[in-house]
């Protein structure tokens, strides 16, 4: 959505382009299903590749995969670290050292989208952890194997879906109930919330792998209910992997354009809707600045929930 | 009233192991044998988290063979992890009450005098990683003994202690078994323990082989194979 003119259009682009130019919902429609099967396709590809499609498990390195150390596997594992963080570290060098130098320029109206940006992280924090914690307990606690993988599978699915598909999906299924600019916020929350739910059970599932396998018959021979399970025993010993998420959750949320575009008119608008339209009208000094906001926003957030100085979650989380 | 396993066929995976035996509730049982003969299979078979696929499982002349875990008459305590480290030590033995109790003035009162009974009232309000591995063990038989279930299963949750203080958690259980009429079925593969223990003996052969002793005819079939220096040093006094 940057740029890059026509040769550079993805599907997610066009189906953008088909809602809020065109107004063709069901060629929309049509592009969204086919954006769906694309990434259905790639998923399973990618699982005949690796054996599994799931995250938690891709991310355990083997010790037998292991090339043998000689000295040009070590420079080029230095090579490798340096290239790699140079391609992080140098957009947000520049972000900071040009929002730095365009600090004095005045920017109208910051406060509105900066506050809605946090509002809609928070929703999407809120509606991740409401789905992921029992959707976690279901699967650790389904005796039957076929749906213990069919729950497992089916959660880690919804990578398949891009922003734009879902927020399609919304946008056909409400736009003639609701007033989709009024309810923007609400609506990219959602989507950001659910849309993100792979990537907290790739945080939290194996902690709760672990606590089945530790204390699962113990709460069962207590009697635990299943009700009481999830608040009495899972978030207090998941505390580190609970606020890790939903560090990640909030930080990628308060920084994502995502479908907002969709929905939002021209009054109500994210910090990066903003900065969107700030470079779409070339105030590139001004858009300098708001980027950098915007990745302090992040970074800050992101502190402030993983390392959150509250006794209680010193005190109880799950040693390993 | 008592519990017997009539021709029990116990399914781990692609292992069974079948055991028949009968203890009376406030004797003894111990489940003995090399590793990997069963043992733990059978007792997990008997606690309801692994299915008896032949045979029944006979208490007060109920069968018990399919009801839930928590509602047969049995408190286990596992090789490890009895206590949630999140909870202090009377947290968790409040848990013997209900997950959902409360520590009101008599639940207090109740776990209090567990907590004397088994010498941890000092170390109620610490958590479980903060004292040492024999006041865990004391601490999960509190949570046990405040659930008044009548048989306590035993996984060899005493293994990683050392001898003396193996023996002093194994007296301090034989005292409150006799006073609270609780019977004991131990898993382990150490004769002294189950020579401590007393009561009868289901033996595991590596075969998955079981055979029921009873505690004389136990000891005079295998006391001189299973504690030579024992059995020598009451031969030649």
């Amino acid at each position: 959505m940057l740029g890059g003119g026509p040769s550079a259009t993805t599907v997610e682009l066009a189906i953008y382009q088909t809602i809020i130019f065109e107004g063709d919902l069901a060629a929309a429609a049509r592009l969204s299903t086919l954006q769906l099967i694309l990434l259905s396709l790639l998923l399973i590809l990618s699982t005949k590749f690796t054996g599994n499609m799931f995250i938690e498990q891709t991310l355990i390195l083997k010790n037998d995969i292991r090339a043998p150390k000689t000295l040009l596997t070590h420079w080029l594992d230095y090579f490798f670290i340096v290239l790699f963080v140079s391609f992080i570290f140098l957009p947000i060098l520049i972000i900071i050292s040009k929002g730095l130098a365009n600090i004095s320029i005045p920017t109208d109206n910051l406060i509105l989208p900066a506050m809605n940006s946090i509002l809609v992280a928070l929703l999407a924090t809120f509606i991740n952890l409401t789905f992921s914690l029992p959707i976690c307990l279901l699967i650790v606690d389904e005796k039957q194997k076929f749906l213990k993988t069919l729950f497992e599978v089916g959660s880690f699915s919804i990578i398949c879906v891009s922003p734009l598909v879902f927020g399609t999906a919304l946008f056909l299924l409400l736009f003639e109930h609701i007033d989709l600019s009024a309810n923007a916020l609400l609506l990219t929350g959602f989507t950001n919330g659910v849309l993100m739910i792979p990537i907290s059970m790739a945080i939290l599932l194996p902690g709760f792998k672990k606590i089945k396998a530790r204390y699962g018959k113990l709460m069962n021979i207590i009697g635990v209910p299943r009700t009481s399970e999830l608040a009495q025993f899972y978030v207090p010993l998941l505390k580190k992997n609970i606020k890790f998420s939903c560090a990640l959750v909030f930080a990628l949320s308060i920084g994502d354009l995502g479908v907002i575009v969709l929905f939002s008119g021209t009054d109500i608008g994210t910090l990066p809707m903003y900065l969107y339209r700030l470079i779409g009208s070339y105030r590139m000094d001004e858009a300098y600045f708001v980027a950098m906001l915007l990745l302090l926003m992040a970074f800050i957030s992101f502190w402030l929930i993983e390392n959150g100085n509250l006794n209680v979650f010193k005190r109880n989380q799950m040693s390993d | 009233m008592s519990l017997s396993a009539t021709k029990c066929q116990i399914k781990n995976g692609g292992f069974a192991v079948q055991c028949d035996f009968s203890v009376e509730i406030g004797n003894h049982l111990s489940l003995f044998g090399p590793s990997g003969s069963g043992k733990s299979s059978v007792l997990l078979g008997l606690a309801g988290f692994l299915p008896i696929i032949n045979g029944d499982l006979i208490y007060d002349d109920k069968s018990i063979t399919k009801i839930e875990p928590k509602d047969r008459p049995f408190d286990l305590l596992f090789q490890e992890n009895n206590l949630f480290p999140h909870l202090t030590v009377s947290r968790n033995i409040l848990l013997g009450l209900g997950a959902k109790a409360k520590m009101d003035l008599q639940n207090s009162h109740v776990v209090n005098e567990i907590l004397d009974l088994v010498g941890l009232y000092k170390e109620r309000d610490r958590l479980p990683q903060n004292i040492s591995g024999g006041q865990r063990s004391r601490a999960a038989i509190a949570r046990s003994l405040i659930r008044k279930k009548p048989i306590l299963l035993l996984d060899e949750p005493f293994a990683a202690l050392d001898f003396e203080l193996k023996n002093e958690i194994l007296s301090l259980l034989l005292r409150v078994s006799r006073k609270n009429n609780l019977s004991i079925i131990l898993v382990s593969h150490d004769p002294r323990d189950v020579k401590y223990l007393g009561g009868d003996v289901v033996l595991f052969s590596e075969n998955g082989q079981t055979d029921f002793y009873k505690n004389k005819s136990f000891w005079s079939n295998f006391s001189y194979k299973l504690l030579p220096n024992e059995t020598h040093d009451k031969n030649t006094s």
